[in-house]
């Protein structure tokens, strides 16, 4: 009986594991889109707020206002895609030239005019 | 003869559209920032892309806040700001819509002008009056302040024991510099 119950308790605290650890991975896991698909998804239900995105897009503007520093990639359908860089990236974007493409990994917040994107980093320069 | 007189009609409508332009300002990275003071803790937060667009032929003005885009220092001020007080799934955005009273476009330089309109949050409209600097310089019209909002005018659930932790006035700069739209 003894032996019964810690077999039980010993799967349980396994089983326990594996969700959480199944979780937490899903949870950080980035969603890759190109910026015409995030836009398109984006427009249709919001279940990408608050996710990692590592998105392909064109930079279509640089923008800078506050100490802060900004891209604009090119979307569809009139939105855009506003990446907000972190601070560490200000060196990087600088290089960055109009028309060139990006991949840049960053936080989807939601939308306004544009889709906004925060805590962005630049992941590479051109596609891969 | 309909040939020309369709051709009028494209060129003033095309022209028409391009005037509405040049009297149109933006801002998508337009700073708000709102401060809680109490002897308890401090609580700041800042949101860099908020989307302003100023009209000088009107003098109308309408920004959009998205909630969700306030950063905080603690992460865990940040998650309950958006879980619990403003419910940022239910009321992502907030939104100011108003008229700059007696604003000079033709005037270089800054003017203190006060704004009327309505600040809707949490899908509350309040009627607000707030003072502000407007400054013109090299074609962008910068305009910054600061009010203070009441919490329960917001109708903002803040639990008993944290109550302490905010404070009933909060006190919320901007600072928004548009440029000329040429969309």
């Amino acid at each position: 009986m003894n032996k019964q119950v810690k077999l039980i308790s010993f799967t349980v605290i396994i089983v326990m594991v594996a969700f959480i650890a199944y979780n937490y991975t899903n949870f950080n896991e980035d969603v890759v889109l190109t910026s015409n698909e995030l836009v398109d998804k984006a427009t249709v239900h919001d279940s990408l707020i608050d996710k990692s995105i590592v998105v392909y897009g064109t930079v279509k503007e640089k923008l800078s206002a506050n100490n802060k520093y900004a891209l604009l990639l090119e979307g569809s359908n009139e939105k855009n895609i506003l990446c907000q860089l972190n601070e560490n990236q200000i060196v990087k974007t600088k290089k960055i030239e109009i028309n060139e493409q990006v991949k840049i990994r960053g936080i989807y917040k939601g939308k306004l005019s544009d889709l906004i994107l925060l805590n962005c980093e630049l992941l590479d320069h051109t596609y891969d | 003869m309909i040939k020309y007189s369709i051709l009028f009609i494209l060129l003033l409508l095309n022209s028409t559209q391009d005037d509405r332009l040049k009297k149109q300002f933006i801002t998508k990275q337009g700073q708000v920032t709102f401060f809680s003071y109490t002897t308890v803790e401090n609580i700041q937060a800042s949101n860099n892309t908020v989307y302003s667009i100023v009209d000088v032929e009107t003098n109308e003005i309408a920004v959009s806040i998205l909630m969700k885009a306030f950063e905080f220092k603690k992460s865990l001020m940040q998650s309950h700001f958006n879980e619990s007080y403003i419910e940022s799934d239910l009321h992502p955005k907030a939104t100011f819509t108003g008229k700059i009273i007696d604003y000079d476009k033709n005037f270089d330089g800054i003017q203190t002008r006060i704004i009327k309109g309505d600040f809707t949050m949490r899908g509350i409209s309040k009627s607000v009056e707030i003072k502000a600097q407007i400054s013109k310089i090299d074609n962008n019209i910068t305009i910054s302040g600061e009010t203070q909002l009441m919490v329960e005018d917001y109708k903002i659930n803040i639990p008993p024991i944290l109550r302490p932790n905010i404070a009933d006035n909060i006190k919320v700069s901007f600072n928004l510099i548009h440029s000329l739209n040429e969309k």
